[in-house]
């Protein structure tokens, strides 16, 4: 059985590589708005209207790591609820509350 | 058991962590429980659904499906298909023991060939329909007649087998379209697939390949029984065997 030392090193080093993905996203987000954004000055300044085509897709490329960022930290607050669960809760309400919350990150699935 | 979300993988082993610790603190069984074969207590079977120790807590030690000494959790010991002590395992001669208000009562199992068995569905469908006939004994009276009630859809010999689930996924572990299931395999005993199985072939009477059958596999779809499967064409609601998948496809779109 791990001892609560162990645990919050784990949780410290799973928090610590979702930080390192949110980053990654976040990058990436950057990246294809300051595309986007680029298009549209080129649109205006060369009045050629089809360089804001792009821009759509851009913008339409930014709902995945949106969504992703948003997923990531609603994991990390989890994970940094946990051991506040664990130690402040008798065993029983911890563990339900534990479950309670894989179930609202991953549904009811195994 | 892991994937590639560590923060999912990290939870679960938390919370079996937590619900390991609970259940080797249990202090005393009660007149009706489940318990393994290697002495470990698998739960009460109680009618109160909030007792921690209850069968029916789905957030308890035994009735979780995160927690590795529940039945309801298909990678544990005694709620996997592979499980030593596991009520699922078909092959497993070591499966959980009843007791009904201090009596035995029998081997919950998925073996047909274990002494004294309740059919797992049959105790399954009982716990969580009618836990006031389980406490008196009462059980439906077939595995099939538990999974019909549950409106599963699945094939049925006529000796009374389960021959597997019409669940289309692949990966689904009681389908006979999952190649590597132990009915959807050309190997397996139970299967309509083995050519030389009981249930497969041309010759066997249970086969639905036998054109000359009289007593082929009856097919459940959703609950109702649908018909039988087999070649034979005197059968006027028969399921050609060939066709099974798109067959199954159709009836449920």
């Amino acid at each position: 059985m791990p001892t609560t030392g162990e645990i919050l090193l784990r949780i410290d080093g799973v928090l610590k590589e979702n930080r390192r993905i949110e980053n990654v996203y976040i990058i990436f987000t950057i990246a294809l708005f300051v595309c986007g954004i680029a298009c549209i000055v080129m649109a205006l300044v060369t009045e050629k209207f089809a360089w804001s085509a792009p821009s759509v897709v851009t913008t339409t490329l930014l709902y995945k790591p949106l969504q992703e960022i948003k997923e990531l930290r609603r994991k990390n607050i989890a994970l940094a609820t946990a051991p506040i669960l664990i130690t402040l809760l008798p065993r029983q309400k911890a563990a339900e509350e534990i479950q309670k919350l894989l179930q609202a990150l991953y549904g009811d699935v195994q | 058991m892991a994937s590639n979300d560590k923060t999912k993988d990290l939870l679960k082993e938390l919370l079996a962590n937590l619900y390991l610790q609970q259940a080797q603190g249990t202090p005393s069984t009660g007149p009706s429980y489940l318990i393994a074969q290697d002495k470990q207590f698998l739960g009460r079977v109680t009618e109160n659904a909030y007792d921690p120790d209850s069968l029916l807590n789905r957030y308890g030690p035994y009735g979780s499906r995160y927690s590795q000494t529940s039945i309801f959790n298909t990678y544990s010991p005694y709620g996997s298909p592979y499980g030593q002590f596991s009520l699922r395992n078909r092959y497993s001669t070591q499966p959980p023991k009843l007791f009904l208000n201090g009596r035995f009562s029998g081997n919950v199992s998925e073996n047909q060939y274990v002494p004294h068995r309740i059919p797992a569905e049959s105790f399954l469908y009982a716990l969580h329909h009618n836990i006031g006939g389980l406490l008196r004994g009462n059980f439906v009276e077939s595995e099939a007649t538990a999974r019909a009630l549950q409106r599963e859809s699945f094939l049925l010999a006529n000796d009374g087998t389960y021959l597997g689930s019409l669940d289309t996924s692949p990966y689904s572990t009681d389908s006979v379209f999952n190649q590597f299931s132990p009915y959807g395999s050309m190997y397996s005993p139970t299967s309509i697939f083995n050519t030389y199985g009981p249930y497969g072939g041309q010759f066997s009477q249970l086969s639905p390949f036998n054109p000359y059958s009289s007593r082929p596999p009856e097919v459940y779809l959703n609950g109702k029984r649908a018909g039988h499967l087999t070649v034979n064409a005197a059968f006027s609601d028969r399921v050609d065997p060939n066709r099974l998948r798109e067959w199954v496809d159709q009836m449920n779109r």
